[in-house]
């Protein structure tokens, strides 16, 4: 087993601040409701996040079973924050496992967020001069509000498979890395002699699609979420927040289908995939407002969060806040419209562009780690 | 006193009427003392409210001398019931009958005949005692402190400051102990986080600047003789032999650390990077950690190093954890190199929390249960292997240096200390001894007493202090961790159980105080804890002794010495007054003026034997003052009952039970004897030590003397009571009687 001190040092950086209380009583994993019966969690993560146990961090899937819901920070009688902890872990599994790792590594630095927007403001900035010089679009309309005379949808639909591209590329690596890194050793989750004479229990597994059928079923019902006790508003917030983002998506593949139907977007607030893109809108707003007040009325209890969170958080929120803000301009008929839908792509481009580095990925990573739980046995059955 | 300067004995009887003893018939009460001992009892419905007084103060000033006050418990009003010059006795009229026993129709008879028993017990006894006179002696309150470390120093201090002389005396050339040789000790003060420079030196400087305090350095104790408030000290001061006088004594000789050559297992004495916590502070002396003359980067602790080991220390040294803590921080501090912490469990009691938390979230310091397999050298680091961590698995770590968490022995271990704790071979070894050391030969003897002394104390029993478990001379009083088996002479720190500095001091402080309290004391002559104010000491009628040696070996404070034929010496000052001498002499010529086999057994011919036709059985419970008496009053506070057929007679110790008490009680026809005690053995609870131990003993000739009377050995029964145990007493108690009723009626009643 390798010890690497600085390992400790990184989770302490990434949100772990209070991980050298713990003492090893094992409360956490006593009152975690989610953790199985067999080497539970958070509690072997604990010590191994103390002495810098670097392979057996990044390997543990477990920590994706955690769904920071608290209790174990709650109860902690040292106030270690096991919770803080594992959310530590998991961003550095994520900074681990992306392509290609020096993102990742200027990600960690919070100054580095100017540059991150700077990146796709001076794309799209350069994008709309080489338009406005050669193709004849990219300037501000006059007239009905219309979004497809300012940039015509193809380029957006265009810059969106790139994007898209790219973003399922790195995807692909990362979920081929972590899981590989998760199975090393194969079936079991951990090569750990069990202490003492204890034995393993050993459970009948479910097949691949199995697995992935009843992770689909958990994910979609957020069935794992809702055993959160201390935290247990984060089980709607996070739901309202989910349900929102996929409403906003069908509304999106609604729009394109218009498009491809030849249609007109510029569409009156009571056409049917408007119906839903503003009912997305609402929960994905509530939802992200509801975690960040919540945050910030109790640091201490809830956790106020590492940066790496804050950037997932900060920039969903932007993209709904600038969603709506061009709808509302448009129904106003202000050209701040177009604008507003300039900074509006420079937010959805990074939201999507830096998912795989950032929290965003966590939809990834527990995904399959839900399959591979669902596979093992390790997920906790009522 | 001669016969002749007797005062003669004016009696007066005072029944209280109060708390609902008027449950009784109070008149015919009246009439069994008048009748047996013509004198008219006064009563009153609240004798210890200032008008029932009163009346007895106006009957002392009168001329009566002799007060035996039929109330409430002896173990209450003490205060109010107390008459100068004067012989008081009480009958436990509340406690004793009517709150612990059901009044009715039925029982009324017997509850009565219960209560004029102790009425007339209480007479007898008043009537069989004397006034005591206190043993005074011109003594020397000035306290002798044996040790010069943070606790001897502490001490002599602290006595000091309470105005009173101090000797110190240290065997080292310099004064300081242990701590002096730290490069730096643990906080002394809140919050108990800060490592700091060893508190002693500034210590040594206000002992120095002290003239209440006279140092002895280069000094060893030749011989102690003599009794408290007049020890006679000899010691050889660089072979000057010196005397002096002191009243009491604190011994703070301190620890020795475990021989860590019996480590080779972790490698001591193998490998040059392997030392102990002690080598460690030497280390960290020259500023830098430095082995090999290569800085250390990585340092691995290892706790309970032949500790909590069936084959070296089987106990916990309660500081090693905090030591290796404080020596973490150096690592920290002076080398910026790692720390690994591998612990049994880590202990760090109270406050200490708080240190063990700032070490603990030290990002260079990493600590894990753990058990050490191996350790061997590789490529010039030391490599440990460590099983069952709470990481889970197995763990290996290369480090530069490997401290050894090596424990602490009491300086008094190993030493010949009283005989008791090595006894002939073919003794019987008293049950609370855990170590003993069986001898076999007089050279054997002499072979341990070469090993050196500290006290050597001119006492008949041994020349140190008693130990108990693991060699520490722990008094096992509960309320008294001071207290040490020898009156007078008090253990603090080190030497009576493993302590860090700061409880060291504490210790002093506490120890520094008993002994002042013992000059105090023995100078009016009084006795300290347990029976702490007493002046009563027993007396020895010499002509009749034979010379048995009973009461010299017995003794659990080797209070008495003998002379070559074996004749006891008394010395009073080092009495605590149980009277466990009494139970043992076979000739019964040892009494106290007011606890005496003459006033026992004549309260045992006070009880009325109802005869044989009555049908009822008529019980002796004798209960020790200090758990069985308690418990049975708080029967009585409880309102619980038990049967009217048992009278107690309250005994300062189940070992001053005389086996004459049993042969009289039986010869005048009592069915039963219960003898209520504390718990004996490793865990005793005796406040004597040994009573109950020795009671139990004593059962086996009281069995053969039983057997010559043709009576049952059943008939007399020892028990241990807790004072927790009050509830289970009436049980006991009405058990035992329904066990004496099936095997008959004392074939002696009526002779």
């Amino acid at each position: 087993m390798e010890l690497d001190p600085n390992f400790s040092r990184k989770l302490i950086s990434l949100g772990g601040k209070s991980l050298k209380k713990c003492y090893q009583c094992a409360t956490c994993s006593v009152i975690c409701p989610i953790s199985p019966d067999d080497n539970p969690f958070p509690r072997k993560e604990m010590i191994w996040a103390q002495w810098g146990v670097k392979d057996r961090l990044l390997k543990d899937v477990d920590a994706w079973l955690c769904h920071h819901c608290n209790d174990c920070s709650e109860y902690c009688p040292r106030g270690a924050k096991p919770g803080e902890v594992l959310a530590a872990i998991r961003a550095a599994q994520v900074q681990t496992y992306s392509w290609p790792s020096f993102i990742p590594k200027i990600m960690a630095h919070p100054a580095s967020f100017i540059l991150f927007l700077a990146i796709p403001a001076i794309l799209i900035y350069a994008v709309l001069k080489y338009a406005q010089a050669n193709l004849g679009w990219g300037y501000i309309p006059e007239g009905e509000i219309v979004m497809s005379n300012f940039i015509p949808h193809i380029y957006v639909e265009l810059a969106g498979f790139v994007v898209g591209g790219f973003v399922g590329l790195v995807a692909l690596i990362s979920a081929y890395r972590f899981w590989n890194a998760i199975t090393e050793g194969g079936a079991k989750v951990f090569d750990i002699e069990a202490i003492d004479d204890m034995e393993m229990e050993i459970k009948a597994r479910k097949s691949f699609w199995q697995a992935v059928l009843s992770a689909l079923w958990d994910i979609i019902t957020h069935n794992r979420f809702k055993d959160c006790g201390t935290s247990n508003y984060r089980y709607f917030a996070h739901l309202m927040m989910f349900y929102g983002f996929i409403l906003l998506g069908i509304s999106t593949l609604g729009a394109v289908v218009y498009l491809q139907m030849g249609m007109e977007l510029a569409l009156p607030p009571t056409d049917p995939v408007k119906v839903i893109g503003n009912l997305g809108f609402v929960a994905l707003f509530a939802g992200t407002t509801w975690v960040i007040f919540k945050r910030f009325s109790d640091p201490e209890r809830l956790g106020l969060g590492s940066y790496f969170d804050w950037f997932f958080v900060i920039l969903l929120y932007l993209v709904a806040i600038s969603g709506i803000a061009i709808e509302l301009a448009r129904l106003a008929e202000s050209t701040t419209a177009y604008y507003i839908y300039l900074i509006h792509l420079i937010f959805v481009f990074s939201l999507l562009t830096y998912a795989p580095y950032s929290k965003f990925a966590h939809l990834l990573y527990r995904a399959i780690a839900y399959v591979y739980s669902e596979s093992t046995g390790r997920k906790v059955e009522k | 006193m001669t016969e002749e300067e007797k005062v003669e004995k004016k009696l007066g009887v005072y029944i209280c009427t109060g708390c609902d003893i008027d449950l009784l018939d109070i008149e015919r009460l009246k009439k069994s003392v008048q009748d047996e001992f013509n004198v008219e009892a006064k009563t009153h419905p609240h004798l210890c409210g200032e008008e029932g007084v009163k009346i007895i103060k106006d009957d002392v000033a009168n001329g009566v001398n002799t007060v035996v006050v039929a109330a409430c418990s002896p173990r209450v009003n003490t205060d109010v019931f107390n008459f100068e010059n004067c012989i008081v006795e009480r009958a436990n009229l509340r406690e004793g009958v009517v709150w612990c026993q059901e009044i009715n129709d039925e029982t009324k008879e017997e509850v009565q005949l219960m209560a004029e028993d102790y009425v007339k017990m209480a007479i007898v006894k008043a009537q069989k005692s004397d006034l005591p006179e206190p043993y005074i002696e011109e003594t020397s309150k000035d306290i002798l402190v044996v040790g010069g470390g943070i606790t001897g120093i502490t001490a002599a201090l602290e006595i000091a400051k309470a105005g009173y002389n101090a000797y110190l005396v240290e065997k080292e050339e310099k004064l300081g102990g242990w701590m002096a040789k730290y490069y730096k000790s643990l906080p002394s003060k809140p919050p108990y986080i800060e490592i700091e420079d060893p508190i002693v030196f500034k210590k040594i400087e206000e002992v120095e600047n002290n003239d209440k305090i006279k140092v002895y350095t280069s000094t060893t104790i030749e011989e102690i003789s003599g009794q408290p408030g007049m020890f006679d000290v000899k010691v050889n001061r660089n072979g000057n032999v010196e005397e002096f006088r002191v009243g009491a004594i604190v011994v703070a000789t301190g620890w020795k650390p475990y021989e860590a050559e019996k480590l080779e297992e972790l490698g001591y004495g193998k490998y040059e990077g392997v030392i102990t916590n002690i080598e460690m502070e030497e280390l960290a002396k020259n500023g830098k950690i430095v082995v090999n003359g290569k800085e250390v980067k990585s340092v691995a602790f290892i706790q309970c190093a032949g500790q909590r080991d069936e084959n070296h220390l089987p106990y916990c040294s309660s500081v090693c954890c905090l030591v290796t803590l404080k020596q973490a921080k150096y690592v920290r501090m002076l080398n910026d190199a790692y720390a690994y912490i591998f612990y049994k469990d880590m202990r760090t009691l109270g406050l200490w929390e708080d240190f063990y938390k700032s070490a603990q979230e030290d990002e260079g310091i990493f600590l894990t249960k753990g058990d050490v397999k191996s350790i061997y050298e590789e490529d010039g680091k030391l490599v440990v292997e460590v099983e069952n961590t709470l990481l889970g698995e197995p763990i290996t770590v290369k480090v530069d240096l490997v401290v050894l968490a090596t424990g602490m022995v009491s300086t008094i271990k190993g030493l010949y200390t009283v005989k008791e704790e090595f006894p002939d071979e073919k003794a019987v070894p008293y049950k609370h001894i855990v170590d003993l050391h069986p001898i076999k030969s007089e050279e054997e003897v002499e072979e341990l007493a070469k090993k050196g002394h500290i006290l050597n104390l001119q006492y008949r029993q041994g020349p140190e202090l008693p130990t108990l478990r693991y060699g520490f001379p722990d008094s096992h009083y509960i309320c008294f961790p001071y207290e040490s088996r020898r009156l007078g002479i008090y253990a603090a720190g080190c030497v009576r159980a493993p302590m860090d500095a700061v409880a060291c001091m504490d210790d002093a402080a506490g120890a520094a105080l008993k002994a002042i309290q013992a000059v105090e004391l023995v100078a009016q002559g009084m006795t300290t804890f347990p029976r702490t104010g007493d002046i009563d000491y027993p007396q020895f009628f010499l002509q009749r002794c034979t010379q048995c040696k009973r009461c010299t070996e017995e003794c659990p404070f080797g209070a008495l010495d003998e002379d070559e034929k074996g004749t006891p010496m008394p010395n009073p000052l080092r009495c605590r007054r149980c009277g466990i001498c009494f139970g043992a002499c076979p000739e019964r010529i040892i009494s106290f003026k007011q606890y005496s086999i003459d006033s026992a057994t004549s309260m045992i011919k006070a009880i009325y034997v109802p005869p044989e036709e009555e049908e009822v059985p008529r019980i002796i419970i004798f209960a020790c003052e200090n758990d069985a008496y308690p418990a049975l009053d708080m029967v009585a506070m409880n309102r619980m009952t038990y049967s009217p057929h048992v009278r107690v007679i309250p005994v300062r110790c189940l070992g001053s039970v005389n086996a004459v008490f049993i042969a009289d009680a039986m010869s005048r026809g009592i069915d039963g004897v219960l003898m209520m005690g504390c718990k004996f053995g490793e865990d005793y609870q005796c406040h004597f030590i040994r009573g109950s131990e020795l009671a139990n003993r004593r059962m086996e000739n009281i069995k053969e003397t039983l057997d010559r009377l043709m009576i049952e050995a059943e008939r007399v029964k020892i028990i241990e009571v807790e004072i927790t145990d009050f509830d289970k007493l009436p049980k006991i108690i009405n058990d035992f009687v329904e066990e004496i009723k099936e095997l008959g009626f004392n074939p002696f009643k009526g002779f």
